[in-house]
Order: C-alpha cells, then sequence, then structure tokens
C-alpha cells in the first residue's frame, strides 16, 4: 500500500527528525553542536517563547472558548426550528470558514483602523459610543491580543454553530416535550437537556477550534507579525522566525515539537474527558 | 415543537444579528474592491461609484492570473493524488484489513493532527536536501501528506459504512478485488469523496506556511503568497488590495457556494463519529 511509504517518508521522517534537531544548537548551513535539553529549557526561560505560549493560552480562549459558547447559545436560543430558514443560516455563517485566511486577515486590519468610515470605530462613533479617532485595534499594545481573538470569534463561531445544530437534530423531540411537561422552561431545558445530549459535538468543536488555534501561523502573520512589539506572538510564528529569519533552527524545532505535544495532549485530553460518560 | 410567535421572532433577530456581523467583511471588501482605481478612501468603503479599474489593475499588475494558475495546478494535485491514495488504503484498511492496519490508521491521524507548523522546518531541510524546494513539488507533497491523513480516516469510516451485504454479494459474483473496488465500493461512498475533495482543495488553497517557507521565485507563488507580496507593495491603495484579495479568495467562494451542503456535513460527519 503506498499510502504507507508516503505518509512514512513524510510524516514520521520529518518527525523525527525535528527532535533531532530540536536537540541541536544550529544556523542551518554551518556545523552543529549537541546541545541535549537546552533548546528546551530555553522555551520557559527566554521571555519571548514564555509570552508565546502564554499568548496561545489566551487566543485559545477566543478560539475556542468562546466560539463555542456563542454557538450553544445560538443554538439553545435557536430550538429545533423550521428547516428552510436554518438553511440559509447556515450558509451564511458558515462563510468565514471558507474565505481564504489571508483576505479575512486583511480586512480586518482595515476594520480595526483607527477611523475612517466603516470601520469599528467609525461605527461606534455613528451610534455614538466613541470618539472619531479610536484607538487602533491592532496597533495597541494590550489590544492586539484581544483584537486578533475577536476575528478568530468571527471565524469560527459559524463552525461551532453549525456543528451543534446538526448535533441538535439528532437530539429526539420526546425529551425536550418531557422536560416542557415537567415544567421547565428555555433555559432549564438548555441546561439539562441540550448541553449534555451534545456532548461529542462540543468535544468535537473544542478540538477543532484549539487545535486551529494553537497554529493559526498565516492570520497572526498577515494580520501584526507578532507585533507590536511581541504583544501577539505566538508559537507557530515563533517557529517560522526563529528557523528562518533567525537561523536558530535548534530552538525552532524545539517549538514545533512542543506545540504538537501540546495537540495531542489537547486532543486526547478533550476525548477522555468527553466521551467518559458515555450516553 | 411548538413555538411561540414571540420565539421565533426573537430567534430570526438573533440570527439576523449574526449573519449580520458575519456578512459585513465580506460585503465590506467586495465594495471596495469594485472602488474606481484612483478614488481609494482609508480601508472599507461602501459610497461609490461602481467600476472595475481596480480589478483590472489587481489582475495585470498583481500578476494574479500566473498565480491563479499555480494554485489550481497545486490543489488539483493534491486533490486528485490524496483521493486515489487515500481510497486505496482505505479500502484496504476497512476491508482487507491486514495485520497492522491499526497502526497505519494512527499514523493517518497523527499526519493529520499535526499542524504545518511543527513539521514545516524538517520539511524544508528535507525537501532542500533532494533538490526539491522551489519547485511544485515542495508544495505538493507536505500538502498531500497531510491530505492523505485526512483522506484515509476520512474514507475509511464512509467504506465501513457500506454494507457488507453488498459486498459480499458481490464475491458471490466472483468479483476479484480490483473489481470490487471499482463497482461496488466507489459508487456507494461517492459523497464521502465529493466532501474530501472539497475540503482538501479548500485547505490545499488556503496553505500559506508551506509555499511561504518553500518558494522564492515569484512566477511559482501560489495566490495566498502572491496576496501578501501585493500587500507588501500596494499598502496604501485599498482598492486594489481589496480587488486583489476578492480574486484571490471568489474561486473557492464559488466552489463554496456550489456544493456547501458537502462542505458543511463534511467537516465534522467525521470528527464527531470518530
Amino acid at each position: 500500500m503506498p499510502a504507507i511509504v508516503i505518509l512514512g517518508w513524510l510524516i514520521v521522517l520529518p518527525l523525527c527528525r525535528a527532535i533531532w534537531y530540536s536537540l541541536l544548537s544550529w544556523d542551518g548551513v554551518g556545523p552543529s553542536r549537541f546541545v541535549g535539553a537546552q533548546n528546551y529549557q530555553q522555551i520557559f526561560s527566554q521571555s519571548i517563547e514564555r509570552g508565546s505560549l502564554y499568548n496561545a493560552l489566551i487566543l485559545f480562549v477566543f478560539f475556542c472558548l468562546i466560539p463555542t459558547g456563542l454557538g450553544l447559545i445560538a443554538v439553545g436560543l435557536l430550538g429545533r426550528g423550521q428547516q428552510r430558514s436554518n438553511a440559509v443560516f447556515r450558509v451564511i455563517l458558515f462563510l468565514p470558514q471558507v474565505l481564504v485566511t489571508v483576505v479575512v486577515a486583511i480586512v480586518w486590519t482595515w476594520l480595526m483602523a483607527p477611523f475612517g468610515t466603516g470601520t469599528i470605530n467609525g461605527l461606534l462613533h455613528a451610534v455614538g459610543l466613541g470618539p472619531v479617532v479610536g484607538p487602533s485595534w491592532l496597533g495597541g499594545f494590550s489590544t492586539a491580543l484581544g483584537a486578533i481573538g475577536v476575528i478568530a470569534v468571527w471565524l469560527d463561531v459559524g463552525l461551532c454553530f453549525v456543528l451543534f445544530l446538526a448535533g441538535v437534530q439528532r437530539i429526539p423531540a420526546d425529551l425536550y416535550d418531557a422536560a416542557r411537561i415537567d415544567g421547565a422552561g428555555m433555559i432549564r431545558e438548555f441546561i439539562h437537556v441540550t448541553v449534555p445530549l451534545l456532548r461529542r459535538e462540543i468535544g468535537a468543536a473544542i478540538t477543532i477550534t484549539a487545535v486551529a488555534g494553537l497554529g493559526s501561523f498565516t492570520l497572526v502573520f498577515e494580520a501584526t507579525n507578532g507585533g507590536p512589539g511581541n504583544a501577539t506572538v505566538i508559537p507557530g510564528l515563533l517557529v517560522y522566525r526563529d528557523a528562518f529569519t533567525l537561523g536558530d533552527v535548534g530552538g525552532a524545532t524545539a517549538l514545533g515539537v512542543s506545540m504538537a505535544v501540546i495537540i495531542f495532549v489537547i486532543t486526547f485530553g478533550i476525548r477522555w474527558g468527553f466521551e467518559r460518560r458515555a450516553v | 415543537m411548538i413555538s411561540t410567535l414571540r420565539e421565533r421572532a426573537g430567534r430570526h433577530i438573533v440570527l439576523g444579528l449574526m449573519a449580520i456581523v458575519t456578512l459585513y467583511p465580506v460585503v465590506g471588501i467586495i465594495s471596495t474592491a469594485l472602488e474606481p482605481l484612483h478614488d481609494a478612501t482609508a480601508g472599507v468603503s461602501f459610497w461609490h461609484s461602481l467600476s472595475w479599474s481596480s480589478m483590472a489593475y489587481a489582475w495585470s499588475v498583481g500578476h494574479f492570473d500566473r498565480y491563479l494558475v499555480n494554485t489550481f495546478i497545486v490543489c488539483a494535485a493534491v486533490v486528485v493524488s490524496s483521493v486515489v491514495v487515500s481510497v486505496f488504503c482505505a479500502y484496504g484498511l476497512a476491508v482487507l484489513r491486514p495485520a497492522g492496519c491499526r497502526w497505519v490508521l494512527y499514523l493517518a491521524i497523527l499526519a493529520f493532527l499535526l499542524p504545518t507548523e511543527s513539521l514545516i522546518v524538517p520539511w524544508y531541510y528535507q525537501l532542500r536536501g533532494e533538490g526539491l524546494v522551489n519547485t511544485y513539488w515542495a508544495m505538493i507533497l507536505p500538502q498531500m501528506a497531510q491530505s492523505v491523513g485526512f483522506g484515509v480516516f476520512w474514507v475509511r469510516t464512509a467504506v465501513l459504512g457500506v454494507p457488507k451485504s453488498l459486498i459480499e454479494a458481490g464475491r458471490l459474483d466472483g468479483a476479484s478485488e480490483w473489481s470490487l473496488l471499482y463497482r461496488v465500493i466507489v459508487p456507494s461512498i461517492y459523497p464521502a469523496i465529493k466532501t474530501m475533495s472539497a475540503l482538501v482543495f479548500l485547505w490545499t488553497w488556503n496553505s500559506f506556511l508551506l509555499p511561504l517557507v518553500m518558494l522564492s521565485t515569484p512566477s511559482l507563488y501560489v495566490v495566498t503568497i502572491g496576496l501578501e507580496t501585493f500587500q507588501g507593495a500596494h499598502f496604501s491603495n485599498y482598492a486594489a488590495l481589496a480587488a486583489a484579495s476578492v480574486i484571490a479568495a471568489l474561486p473557492v467562494l464559488i466552489v463554496y457556494l456550489f456544493a456547501q451542503r458537502s462542505f458543511i456535513s463534511g467537516m465534522f460527519a467525521g470528527a464527531v463519529v470518530e
């Protein structure tokens, strides 16, 4: 089966090499020195690298938890309504996922500019909520990460929403009717019926968005390139920078391997946590 | 379920709001793209006359014809090869089940879980060693590896869904493994193959880090990189930049609108079934 050959050559081999590289100190051109775990240590001691992990954690909230939450709420509000309007909304809300990420970054860069018509600041002003020249969302030290988070939410809510919608369709109506008979209002119904039964979908949503969030090189690179300063640096970006701009191949691969490990931990942690109590 | 008029109205309002927020940037950029070239006001703009001049400018100056061709080549190659390889492999895993097939499955899942960022460094050096950097292969091969990982997993699930009776019937009729594959399995899993193709196409079209690292000759660029360089050169020419973006995103968008059933049901029917 040729698939094994392909996968083996292109995945296993690079993975092993990555681990090997991460143990060296190398500039990609000259001779290499073996330095053991030093590169890994650096991840925790160097403030940039530590900061990137910290940023990734924050973005995790934005990429993953907020869209999942909003998606759930939206579906809860929606109930199991009519098919036709659902279909239209589905197509619309899923749209961001299908756009080229670079394009998304460019548009949002404009929307987040300090002033001008059509920008967020402009809209806020029109509604009376702010001055004409507001902060540059992506350029401010404290707001930049949040701004990227907002873009991430815009991107991912559709995915979560559509996912949960599909899941909700599978919940038998009797359960809802039973709840209604027992006197549950909408909120109760949501907490006790909808959420528990969507467990698998929630797990899937968290996995997909989390993995996407930890990577997300393209969005960050296009929107801020880690700026201003180092406020929005994420591990994925650092891997690129270290390896190809700074020539620190060892450190970059150490970071890459760590990212992979983290992703695994999260993926399997979620599966374990969610599928434990089978429905 | 009975729902009151209020509930329904509330529902529609919430969804409507979400839809507006979602669409606003999209409409904005399309509108800006249609702005006359030298009128360009800062950022997203709506109130202006419509003209194609910006699109034409982006097309020619931005060499997007070249980029679109490159991107198509890469995407087509990846989609076709991944689908073929995945189908074969999945057939083997699901029907023939040789020893060690569990491990192949795990390998496949591993291939598609790992982010590009983790693998990009060794990939670069490995391909450089083979002299393949800065070629179409550099973009096709790693992407194919990831797509095959996904594909094997995806197609296998689909093949497992084919009723055993169908396969048995085929065997009884004396079909060989090959014709079993062609005549029975493939037609049954056709929708899954369509979905996989659509998804792989989208992901490949969208790939940025991979081409960024691998390519250094402008004539080989794909649209994502092309857009990036265009942005560097025309940073403040908003209309042209918007036009370029629209050109870059349009093909996938068109595919999406035609195949959205596939896309949406595809993206997670697999994740959840897992």
